[in-house]
C-alpha cells in the first residue's frame, strides 16, 4: 500500500507513523463474490432453457415475459448490491500498524464497527498460521498477537503473507520498547548533568 | 381474471427504492469510515453504473408495454392446456 501516511484515522497521535496497513487477502472476498455470481449464472441458464424449450417467453407483451424481466432484473440488482456490500465489508476491515500501536478496525455488517487498539509495549508474543489448501497456495493466513492486556489475544484472519507481517510487528515492538527504555535514560542523563547528586532509577 | 400489469411495475420500483436505500447506506459507510482513495471510488462508481444500467435496460426492454392495458392471466398447462407443444 503506497502513501500510508496519507491515511487519516481517528485518534492518530502527533508523530505517529503508519508502518504497515493490512487488509484481508483478495481470496477471502473472492469466495463470497463467486457464490453470489453463481446466482446470476443460474438465472442466465433458466432464461436460455425457457427461450429454447418453451414458448413462455415468446410473447414479449405477455404476463410471464413481464414477470420474468422484472423479477430477473430485481434478482440481479440485489446480487450486485450484495457483492458491493461484501466488498465494503472487506474494504473497511483493516489493521493499521504504526510506530506506537496496532489499530484493528473490523466492520461487522452495517452499523456495527469494532475498533481495537493495542500499544506495542503490551505485546508479549506474535504468531502466524497458514492452514489449508487455498491459504497455502495463495499465501495468506492468520496473525495472533498475545497481549498483556485484558483482551489477551488479538488476531486477524486472511492476512497476506502473515509470516512477514508478524516479523514486522515484532521488529516494531522491539524498537518501541527500546525507545521506551532509552528516552527516560536520556532525560535522566540530561537532568543529572544539571543536578549531579541524584541516582538513576530505571523505569519499572 | 383481468388486471393491470402496472402493479408489477410498482412492485419493481418499490424493490428498486429499497435497493437504493441499502446502497446509500453502504456508500455512507465507505465515505464515513473508509478511505476515499482510488479503489473505493472506482468500486462505488462501477456499482452505481451497473445499477443504473440494469434499471434503464429493464425499462427499455419493457418500453413497449402498455401498463394500463388490462391483462388476462393465462397459466400454461392449466388455462389453455398449452405447454411444450
Amino acid at each position: 500500500m503506497k502513501d500510508l501516511n496519507k491515511i487519516h484515522f481517528p485518534g492518530k497521535e502527533p508523530g505517529e507513523i503508519i508502518e504497515m496497513a493490512l487488509r484481508r487477502h483478495g481470496v477471502a472476498i473472492a469466495k463470497k463474490i463467486s457464490g453470489l455470481l453463481i446466482g446470476v449464472i443460474l438465472l442466465a441458464v433458466v432464461y436460455i432453457l425457457l427461450r429454447n424449450f418453451t414458448e413462455w417467453l415468446d410473447d414479449d407483451e405477455g404476463l410471464f415475459f413481464i414477470l420474468f424481466i422484472l423479477g430477473g432484473s430485481l434478482f440481479v440488482l440485489f446480487i450486485i448490491l450484495f457483492i458491493f456490500h461484501a466488498w465494503v465489508d472487506y474494504y473497511l476491515d483493516i489493521w493499521l500498524i504504526t510506530n506506537q500501536r496496532i489499530v484493528a478496525t473490523e466492520q461487522k455488517g452495517l452499523f456495527n464497527r469494532v475498533v481495537s487498539e493495542l500499544r506495542l509495549d503490551r505485546i508479549q508474543d506474535v504468531s502466524s498460521e497458514v492452514k489449508g489448501f487455498f491459504p497455502t497456495l495463495f499465501k495468506y493466513g492468520s496473525i495472533h498477537v498475545q497481549t498483556a492486556s485484558e483482551q489477551d489475544k488479538f488476531w486477524f484472519d486472511d492476512v497476506p503473507q502473515p509470516e512477514l507481517a508478524s516479523r514486522k510487528i515484532l521488529e516494531l515492538h522491539e524498537r518501541y520498547i527500546s525507545i521506551d527504555r532509552i528516552q527516560p535514560r536520556l532525560q535522566h542523563d540530561q537532568h543529572q548533568h544539571m543536578t549531579s547528586d541524584q541516582d538513576y532509577h530505571p523505569p519499572r | 381474471m383481468e388486471f393491470s400489469p402496472f402493479i408489477f411495475l410498482i412492485a419493481y420500483l418499490i424493490g428498486v427504492i429499497i435497493l437504493v436505500l441499502l446502497a446509500l447506506i453502504n456508500i455512507y459507510h465507505i465515505i464515513r469510515f473508509g478511505f476515499l482513495r482510488a479503489p473505493s471510488l472506482v468500486a462505488t462508481f462501477v456499482f452505481v453504473i451497473l445499477i443504473v444500467g440494469i434499471v434503464l435496460a429493464t425499462l427499455q426492454i419493457l418500453n413497449h408495454i402498455d401498463w394500463q392495458q388490462p391483462m388476462e392471466i393465462t397459466i400454461p398447462f392449466i388455462n389453455n392446456n398449452e405447454g411444450f407443444e
